[in-house]
């Protein structure tokens, strides 16, 4: 009887916690979490711009409920003492779990002209520092970017950087692959890439590295057409520097 | 009678000794291939020293020309400002007036930056300026445009002088010494890693020169040379449509290329330079 009774209310209750368990899992199923051990370096999102390929993506910023707004930055991208773009980048932080962080990043690209050959910049991948030694998760936003997020990994090796499928593992770096330019030859313009998405724990807080994050360009004939540049971005404090080629020989001796 | 032809023959002895004189002088710039293959070797390493009068000049051999435009520019990478830029124009004539010859000098050499501005930890010989890498800028080869076409090049000489009364060390772009000499230059706009000398008609490129001499404040290789030569390039820049302009500041007119001598990552810098109307 007291069951029948309250029959109503359990599964009213059931609905809502499967509602919400519901909200929850899509909410976070766009972050995937990525490899640091192992030669599958690359975890695979969206390559070929589906509407039905939903991987890694997330439909509001910061893509996960709980966070909030703990800093926000533009910059202007400069090559060739040129300004090609602008940089926008966010950081959340969890309010239950503070030492939980979102990093966040965008481009808009612009047509300027930046060396001789006229065309305009082409980005091809984006790369943020984090700690080696915590994992990572990374999501993207479209947020009216043409262009989805292709793939992501822990690696400093972008498009035409390596040979075969996967590069080689960096885990102080996260790459993202995606293809960003105001006026691309390939017919298809994305002038801004979506929020490119990076959540990892920083135990000590974040700082500005003024040479945290790589741009890369190497879409090219040739590899040593290629271009990249280094500026300034968020990242968790703690990140180590790059060891000098001295050292890594040693270390494979 | 004996007198009467010495006087002829004097003169003649003097003429040859003047040639003579004259001849390691003109003979020092190098006109560059217009056809086949573009690079010409001048002194590679292990440099010859003291060096080959291949394209070596002195300031001496400037004396018939005037300094008409000089400027001096930031060599910027990711932000950072690992050099300097020092670009200059000659023109043949005297006191304060060209010849009508129309022939220009347009001449650069750079010096890299020593001070650590960020990351001193890092490498506290010059400023870091990547986020992979604590090597210091190194550029291995200079690219500028020149007058000419791949269908109808124009003559391009070549020259390079390693500085002047000064040191190594010097701050000053007369008197400072460069350490390493110019190795090839030809017309192409390819360098280090993607062309092997002398190269072949594929690698020509009759709109830019190209002069390959490895700067580096911190060279991995154990010579550093911070300066690098003055590279001199010299054409016939005739008057623009009357205007009187022979030449002016052009976008992306030079380039510094690091070619990864000692797996640098390659990086090429594109920014203005003086070139020829």
């Amino acid at each position: 009887m007291n069951m029948r009774g309250k029959s109503p209310y359990w599964r009213m209750g059931l609905c809502i916690g499967l509602a919400f368990a519901g909200t929850q899992t899509a909410l976070a199923a766009g972050f995937e979490r990525l490899s640091r051990t192992g030669d599958e370096v690359l975890t695979y999102c969206n390559p070929t711009d589906s509407g039905l390929n939903h991987a890694c993506r997330v439909t509001s910023l910061p893509g996960e409920p709980g966070y909030l707004l703990v800093a926000a930055r533009s910059a202007p991208l400069i090559y060739n003492d040129v300004t090609i773009g602008t940089l926008y980048e966010k950081v959340w932080r969890k309010a239950s779990r503070p030492r939980l962080y979102i990093f966040g990043m965008r481009v808009v690209m612009n047509a300027e002209q930046w060396d001789s050959s006229g065309a305009a910049f082409n980005v091809n991948d984006l790369f943020r520092q984090t700690l080696p030694n915590r994992r990572v998760s990374i999501a993207y936003y479209q947020a009216g970017a043409t262009k989805a997020l292709r793939h992501a990994g822990r690696t400093v090796q972008g498009l035409n950087e390596f040979e075969g499928y996967e590069p080689e593992r960096d885990n102080t770096w996260v790459d993202f692959r995606v293809d960003v330019n105001a006026a691309d030859p390939d017919g298809v313009s994305s002038a801004q890439s979506p929020w490119l998405l990076t959540k990892t724990r920083a135990p000590s807080g974040f700082v500005l590295n003024a040479l945290g994050l790589r741009v890369l360009n190497s879409d090219v004939a040739d590899v040593f057409d290629s271009v990249d540049f280094f500026t300034a971005g968020y990242q968790p404090d703690g990140v180590p520097p790059p060891e000098d080629d001295d050292d890594e020989e040693e270390d494979d001796e | 009678m004996k007198t009467s032809y010495m006087f002829p023959y004097a003169w003649l002895l003097c003429a040859v000794v003047a040639l003579f004189q004259h001849t390691p002088a003109q003979a020092a710039w190098c006109t560059l291939p217009d056809t086949g293959n573009p690079i010409i070797t001048v002194n590679p390493k292990p440099f010859t020293v003291p060096p080959p009068s291949t394209c070596l000049l002195t300031y001496a051999d400037l004396s018939d020309y005037i300094e008409v435009a000089s400027r001096q520019a930031n060599i910027t990478v990711s932000g950072v400002v690992v050099g300097t830029l020092y670009d200059r124009v000659w023109c043949k004539g005297t006191g304060t007036t060209c010849d009508s010859s129309n022939t220009y000098i347009i001449g650069t050499r750079v010096r890299m930056a020593e001070t650590p501005v960020n990351f001193p930890g890092r490498n506290p010989n010059c400023p870091v300026w990547s986020g992979t890498s604590n090597d210091c800028f190194e550029i291995n080869n200079f690219f500028r445009n020149i007058r000419g076409t791949n269908a109808s090049p124009v003559t391009a000489d070549v020259g390079y002088i390693m500085g002047g009364s000064g040191t190594a060390n010097d701050t000053d772009p007369i008197d400072a010494v460069a350490v390493k000499y110019l190795e090839y230059t030809g017309k192409t706009y390819k360098g280090l890693n993607q062309v092997t000398p002398p190269g072949s008609s594929t690698d020509r490129d009759n709109t830019k020169v190209m002069f390959w001499a490895d700067t580096n404040v911190f060279d991995p290789d154990g010579e550093n040379s911070q300066w690098s030569p003055w590279l001199l390039v010299r054409q016939n820049c005739p008057n623009d449509g009357g205007t009187g302009v022979h030449y002016q500041l052009g976008n992306f007119a030079i380039k510094y290329w690091q070619g990864g001598e000692e797996t640098q990552i390659p990086t090429n810098i594109q920014a203005q330079a003086y070139v020829c109307k």
